[in-house]
């Protein structure tokens, strides 16, 4: 049964019998000037594995929108074969088979399997548009077989593993057939970020028996071990252009990182405008202002944190690992438990953001978060949000004068443009929302500040200001945890780093002691990935 | 330069466009409206009696629009006003003709009905955090049961016809009734909160972003509720005042302000505040529907031309918000949101940043 399967998946359901491989010429894209992938080729092989690896900028997540025609390239093409793949069309891509499975999966999580399967392709049909519920198992069915698994096709994929969800993804992917034919290359988009360690190998199981049968696989992801694991050969990404084509067997990860940073990789941060340099009594005698243990929420486990004063811990993971819901945990704005929480060496009941407001931790998400800043208020009214009641009098009345004047003063401080305080906020750019965030928050003079993403959307002037002040206000003996996917941020301001894997921290890395590096954080990063973080 | 930008009437605001459509078309429309009726009435319509008509006759409506913009300002809908309208309007009726004639009394507890309506609304929808749409609507009709319990679906006119119903809503000065005056005193008190005040400012931003105002330390729920209780006592006592007016506690009160109410604070925010809701705004638009109608009724129009009018401004006044895309358009989109379940999230911080290349 298993050999007829494999049989049937290896011969094509079209007249061409020789596998295409896909490849990409000359590739180009430019945003309004600014060119993104500088004329790419690649060609990825039939029936093979192939890993594409980037750091943050390289343009890998814009190559692969252009493969699934989301973007028109400005120059070069996409060829499966001899047929030249058309540009900006993703329903021709799907025929042609080159299908995707993105990160978020792209499923209703209340349907079941069999609801997913027939999602965005094209159904089997009875009479005058009846769905063919039968068909549609068969055909589901023989997707399973050809993966050599099977997941339960009627319950709600909600109630399902997540290696399952992924399967069932996987499964649509191939299953759909379509005016041109089966699938020929199949793109998994970041696929292992929410699975366990033993789900990977599942999901590696699959991935290569489907490469068997004659498909292509296109990994990209972050997860550097489960690249080196699953492909045959990997190609690097960096500033646009492919910087290396690896062999997966004579890899390693620090080969890996080292290609993707290139020759400022086994560069030590460089001391930066004086910053960085080691704070003398970082951890001086005085109580943390803020220490949280056994934190815990649906994507965190068990973590400590102490932040001391005229102190900077930096947080950073990769998708999947709690990076991005840290800062939102530890105020207690999200559903989560904690052991012990002090602050300031006084022990507290569990935080929440009108509790940190009172306790002056505050709470600064980044401009591109939600929760950040009111798009329709004026720059006036975002600025004084959370110190009203400096401006306001009796009956909560706020003196408008006090109010303006206070808007002008900050506007002035961090030189936030347009410089009028009626504007409305969402009109302005990135740089300059995030000063007013970090002004908004600022005013209470609070004695911690939890960051998370400060430099997303900010151009690199700004950029330098908020370091600034951010370096300010921890020389002036403020708690600083800054969480960004931004590695040069951390490495510019913090005494040390923590870097998370799977919800717990994986390992710290102390300014003087350790390594500080875009390459050392990257290897932490990637270290953690897969082997089951939280021995360190 | 910037004018475009700025986001409400400020000092620095050029007369031109304080004066343009833009911002306070409904009154141009409603100069429209004079004029045309006038031309064809002149006789009846062009004179200071009709005004001082419409004015006392929607003032009571008015009242029930202001009461609207405090929820729908914090981001809730209140779908109970007119029921809990007549249910304090019954409540006071009920007073008078059953236990004291004295109408300070009957007030009072007209208003304290009206509380109690208030804490059932938060209790359903802070508490309980059913959809404010559909927790209200529900409210609503368990009140109105109440009314037509209490009254035996009859209006109770005992004792209501006299000092109680000349001092709350007939007397007046130069013709112009007392409740023309609450709703003026209404309009000035809820400018100032709304306006001026840490509270309002707190209101607002709920009302736009709950997020950013949850995260910034602000007390959401308190103040939700600060609002749907001070709605409904305003509801309350526009019910108390129409009581008055009318001379008996009816229970057809709750269908008639309902609809009126709602079109008058989605038209209000289009007007004076952008996106905002506010009272000036809301007034005006009653203001406009009223003498609307009155023009329709002098000039003979047919009954139904009222409600026809009173659907198209509606319809008009937020397509007019969804082309600003800011402010009421939102609750809309988030309400049918919350219908569908889908975007129902408690408590927890959209985290899915965005990452390019």
């Amino acid at each position: 049964m298993e050999t007829q399967a494999f049989e049937a998946a290896i011969i094509p359901d079209d007249a061409r019998m020789v596998p295409d491989d896909l490849v990409v010429e000359r590739l180009a894209i430019d945003f309004d000037g600014k060119q993104v992938l500088h004329g790419i080729d690649l060609t990825f092989r039939a029936g093979a594995v192939h890993g594409l690896i980037g750091h943050n900028g390289s343009g890998k997540s814009t190559l692969v929108r252009i493969l699934a025609g989301y973007y028109r390239a400005s120059s070069g093409t996409v060829r499966l074969g001899s047929h030249q793949l058309p540009p900006g069309a993703p329903r021709s891509t799907h025929r042609a088979g080159l299908r995707f499975v993105h990160q978020e999966l792209a499923l209703v999580q209340e349907f079941t399997a069999l609801e997913n399967f027939g999602l965005g392709g094209e159904y089997s049909t009875r009479g005058p548009g009846a769905i063919d519920w039968k068909q549609q198992a068969v055909r589901l069915g023989k997707a399973f077989d050809r993966l050599g698994c099977t997941v339960p096709m009627h319950r709600p994929i909600s109630e399902l593993t997540a290696v399952e969800r992924a399967l069932v993804a996987i499964a649509r992917a191939i299953g759909d057939v379509g005016d041109g034919g089966s699938i020929r290359f199949l793109v998994l988009d970041e696929p292992t970020t929410t699975l366990e360690p033993s789900e990977r190998d599942h999901l590696f199981d699959v991935v290569r028996r489907l490469a068997t049968s004659g498909v292509g696989v296109i990994l990209i992801s972050h997860q550097l071990r489960d690249v080196i694991n699953m492909c045959t050969s990997i190609s690097v990404l960096r500033d646009g252009s492919v910087v290396e084509n690896l062999d997966a067997a004579h890899c390693d990860r620090e080969r890996l990182v080292a290609a993707m940073l290139g020759p400022a990789a086994a560069e030590v941060n460089a001391d930066l405008d004086g910053a960085g340099r080691i704070r003398s009594g970082a951890r001086s005698e005085q109580p943390a202002s803020l220490a949280v243990h056994g934190l815990r929420s649906p994507t965190l486990r068990d973590v400590d944190i102490e932040l001391a004063p005229g102190e900077c811990v930096g947080v950073v993971g990769l998708a999947g690992s709690g990076r991005e819901e840290i800062a939102y945990a530890l105020a207690g704005a999200l559903p989560c438990t904690t052991e012990a929480v002090t602050v300031g060496g006084t022990p507290v009941s569990a935080l929440s953001p009108a509790r940190c407001r009172d306790l002056k931790i505050a709470l600064v998400p980044g401009n591109r978060q939600a929760g950040s800043m009111v798009s329709s208020f004026s720059l006036r009214e975002n600025l004084t949000f959370t110190s009203l009641d400096s401006v306001a009098g009796r009956f909560g009345h706020i003196n408008r004068r006090k109010e303006a004047a206070l808007a002008r003063e900050w506007i002035e401080r961090f030189d936030i443009k347009p410089g009028d305080a009626e504007y409305e906020t969402r009109l302005l750019s990135g740089g300059n929302k995030q000063k007013v965030i970090l002004a908004k928050w600022l005013r209470i003079q609070p004695q911690a500040m939890l960051i998370d993403e400060p430099t997303a959307g900010v151009d690199v002037g700004a950029v330098k200001t908020i370091m600034d002040t951010l370096r300010e206000f921890v020389d002036d003996g403020g708690s600083l945890l800054v969480s960004t996917s931004e590695l040069s941020d951390v490495l510019s301001l913090a005494d040390r780093i923590l870097v998370l894997s799977e919800g717990r921290i994986w390992t710290e890395l102390v300014r003087g002691r350790d390594e500080f590096s875009e390459r050392s954080l990257l290897l932490a990063m990637a270290g953690g990935a897969g082997s089951g973080a939280g021995d360190q | 330069m910037t004018d475009e930008r700025t986001v409400r009437d400020h000092p620095g605001m050029s007369w031109g466009r304080r004066l343009s459509p833009r911002n306070i078309g409904a009154i141009y429309a409603w100069v429209i409206v004079v004029v045309v009726f006038g031309a064809l009435n002149p006789s009846t319509f062009l004179s200071i009696a009709t005004g001082k008509q419409v004015l006392n006759q929607y003032s009571i409506s008015a009242l029930v629009g202001l009461a609207l913009v405090l929820p729908l300002s914090a981001g809730l809908f209140d779908l109970s006003v007119g029921a809990t309208a007549a249910l304090a309007g019954i409540g006071s009726a009920w007073t008078l003709a059953h236990v004291t004639t004295n109408p300070a009394i009957a007030v009072a507890v007209g208003l304290a009905v009206a509380v109690v309506a208030g804490l059932i609304n938060c209790l359903v929808v802070l508490v309980l955090e059913v959809d404010s749409f559909i927790g209200t609507l529900a409210t609503s009709s368990i009140y109105t049961a109440i009314v037509i319990a209490v009254s035996n679906d009859e209006p109770i006119s005992q004792n209501v016809n006299g000092s109680f119903s000349r001092d709350v809503a007939l007397r007046n000065v130069h013709g112009i009734t007392f409740p023309v005056f609450y709703m003026i005193i209404v309009m000035l008190v809820l400018a100032y909160f709304l306006e001026k005040t840490v509270f309002g400012r707190q209101t607002q931003a709920i009302g736009f972003d709950r997020e950013v105002a949850r995260l910034g330390g602000v007390r959401v729920k308190a103040v939700q509720a600060i609002g749907l209780v001070t709605c409904a006592v305003l509801a309350g006592a526009a019910g108390v005042a129409e009581t008055a007016n009318l001379g008996a506690g009816s229970p057809s009160i709750a269908s008639d302000y309902l609809l009126p109410a709602f079109t008058a604070a989605f038209l209000g925010a289009t007007q004076f505040r952008r996106g905002r809701f506010n009272p000036w705004g809301t007034v005006v638009a009653i203001l406009l529907l009223g003498t609307t109608d009155i023009g329709l009724l002098i000039a003979g129009g047919p009954a139904w031309s009222q409600d026809v009018f009173q659907g198209v401004v509606l319809i008009v006044a937020i397509a007019v918000t969804a082309s600003h895309g800011i402010g009421p358009v939102k609750y809309l989109q988030r309400h049918l949101g919350s219908l569908l379940g889908v975007f129902r999230r408690k408590g927890a911080v959209d985290v899915s940043g965005v990452r390019d290349a």
